[in-house]
């Protein structure tokens, strides 16, 4: 990369955060509120990506550790346990499940690992409902109180910004990190990642740990933001929200949850100002997306976009797309299914 | 002693929604590979299908029998519309994809219900022919599980039947067995898929209308019974019906007795024993490995 178009990089990454930091001076209340739920969304949708997206490891229970983080800073700061302590107990705990949920679920694979997942989810989501006298069962745990400087709807934005900004940063830093590479690997080639020497069950295993952390903190800040916590954040449609997001973005690209958790939010709120049906609308959208781009939104997007930026490629340097390496073909994955 | 043999039952009644439900499941896994996720979805719109059917049809003394032959073809034609306009497009896609359109099926019926139904409970009473209990050498039971019980083992043995003695039981195991090579030797695919997913759509309905009376219709229908389904699928194997059959009995059976033990977490009994079934026989109980 020249410096030039390094400068024109560090610029445009400049720029976004300082639109995003700047936001509270802009948006109405509503917004702000929005803003917020995208970026738990968001972070929610990337955690997934860790298990989904370079891992390869389809899970329909990833709200169960959503919920674990939630349930376990909401209980904490109730029990009057101090803030801070809160917010690191919540995923901790979350990724403590991760382990488990992996060490049961990655013994199987494609359909068999998603009814797993799935129903290893549906298991703590009955375990919250159930359990009322520790949550309040369908009541939701209420009475939350976040400290006094996180009231303020632009401190808990700005607080919100951070930590799925740091916690966005460092997912980044695990996707492109030797352990990054090696579960690609594993993900793209099992047979001959095991033959490379790469202890496949551990790997697949951590990336559930720290899917399941990440998701934690998503969690756990939802659980702040409503001042309350419902087990519907453990129910599998929860799961099926982020599960949605990776696959709309593009699992195979780093950030393709992202991209999908944007665009999913976007619909679902655009959908929901006009019409109380808005689910009808919202399921329509995603079996139009399942028929006519069911790899997702995110490579043709970025196709475009490198197009844009990059208008004076030679047809070689194409690739240009800032995907993981690897990505499997169509014909691969249909492979592995069958 | 009274109170263990009403559990065994009602656990046989509820085995019986589950394996009708679960045989569908299994046998669209099995031959098209497709994970339909919005199976309880589908089982909850034929819930309401059956309600509304009930109370039109309610002067009639026959309402019971008349649901009986309305719903499940109802659900044989919405299931063949369901595969040949949407899921026939994603058959290359893979699992995400699956994913990503049956997840989208299940806002759009559950919205459709909404729209339709409202959000109230609905009920159907049980047929008036089958009220009431029997009692046989000082034991009662409940003439409708009975009679449920009743039809399951029917419609289990005519699946049976018709998979291991029937021509197109025959080719529906070679396609699940080689697809690649069943489809080389000529069978009809596109055809055959749309008859697995259409007969499974009727056994959903079929599920349905034999259940109605026993439990209440409402949105939260469809995805309690989804998960018990396919616990019951991954017990029993992924592709086999007998499977389905044999681990809908064992779950049935241990909702029934683990209400007695802690009645709000049946469930969590359930997912444990699958989780149990899991360490030791991956595969499931009746499934090949991978």
């Amino acid at each position: 990369m020249n410096p030039n178009r390094r400068a024109l990089h560090r610029g445009a990454y400049l720029l976004g955060i300082a639109v995003l930091v700047g936001l509270p001076w802009v948006l109405s209340t509503r917004d702000l509120h929005f803003a917020i739920e995208l970026l738990i969304a968001g972070l929610f949708a990337m955690s997934l990506g860790m298990i989904m997206g370079q891992g390869g490891m389809v899970s329909l229970g990833h709200a169960a550790f959503f919920s674990i983080g939630g349930y376990t800073a909401g209980l904490l700061l109730k029990a009057g346990v101090d803030f801070s302590l809160a917010m690191t107990a919540a995923p901790l705990a979350a990724a403590a499940a991760g382990w488990l949920m992996g060490f049961l679920a990655v013994r199987r694979s494609h359909a068999y690992l998603l009814m797993l997942t799935f129903a290893l989810g549906q298991l703590v989501y009955s375990v919250f409902f159930s359990w009322r006298s520790l949550t309040g069962g369908d009541d939701g745990l209420i009475g939350i109180r976040p400290p006094g400087w996180l009231i303020p709807l632009e401190n808990f934005y700005w607080f919100s910004l951070a930590l799925t900004g740091v916690s966005i940063f460092v997912l980044f830093r695990i996707f492109q990190s030797p352990f990054g590479y090696s579960l690609r690997a594993v993900r793209d080639s099992p047979n001959r990642a095991i033959a490379s020497g790469i202890p496949v069950r551990r790997q697949q295993i951590m990336a559930f740990v720290i899917g399941a952390f990440f998701a934690g903190i998503a969690g756990a800040l939802f659980a702040f933001f409503n001042r309350a916590f419902f087990p519907g954040s453990a129910h599998w449609l929860h799961s099926a929200d982020a599960f949605v997001a990776v696959i709309v973005g593009g699992p195979m690209l780093s950030f393709g949850p992202l991209v999908g958790a944007v665009i999913l939010e976007f619909l679902s709120e655009f959908i929901s100002r006009y019409t109380v049906y808005r689910f009808l609308f919202l399921g329509a959208a995603m079996i139009f997306i399942a028929l006519v781009a069911p790899y997702g939104v995110g490579p043709p997007f970025m196709r475009l976009i490198a197009r844009i930026w990059q208008p004076a490629k030679t047809a070689s340097e194409e690739p240009q797309v800032p995907a993981p390496l690897g990505r499997p073909s169509p014909e691969h994955k249909e492979g592995e299914a069958a | 002693m009274d109170l263990w043999i009403a559990q065994l039952v009602s656990g046989l009644a509820s085995a019986t929604l589950l394996f009708l439900l679960a045989s569908g499941f299994t046998l669209t896994f099995g031959v098209s590979r497709v994970l339909n996720l919005a199976h309880g979805a589908m089982f909850a719109l034929a819930g309401y299908l059956a309600f509304t059917t009930s109370r039109l049809a309610a002067a009639s003394p026959a309402w019971f029998w008349i649901m009986l032959v309305l719903v499940p073809p109802a659900m044989l034609g919405i299931g063949l519309v369901v595969e040949r306009t949407l899921l026939r497009r994603i058959y290359p896609a893979g699992i995400d994809a699956q994913v990503l359109l049956t997840v989208g099926l299940i806002y759009v019926i559950n919205d459709v219900i909404r729209l339709i139904w409202g959000t109230g409970y609905k009920s159907v009473h049980i047929p008036a022919e089958f009220v009431g209990r029997w009692s046989v050498a000082g034991v009662q039971f409940s003439v409708y599980q009975l009679v449920v019980v009743g039809f399951g083992v029917a419609v289990a043995s005519v699946l049976l039947l018709a998979i291991h003695r029937t021509r197109w039981g025959l080719l529906l195991r070679a396609a699940a067995e080689d697809r690649q090579m069943s489809s080389a030797l000529g069978v009809n695919e596109p055809r055959l898929f749309a008859l697995v997913f259409a007969v499974g759509s009727a056994l959903i309905g079929l599920g349905a209308v034999l259940t109605s009376p026993l439990l209440t219709v409402d949105l939260e229908l469809g995805t309690g019974i989804l998960v018990e389904a396919l616990v019951v699928v991954v017990v029993g194997g992924l592709g086999s019906i007998a499977g389905a059959g044999v681990a809908a009995v064992i779950i049935g059976l241990i909702k029934a007795f683990g209400i007695l033990i802690a009645p709000q977490f049946d469930i969590v009994f359930v997912i444990m024993f699958m989780a149990l079934v899991l360490l030791f026989r991956p595969a499931g109980l009746f499934g090949h490995s991978e």
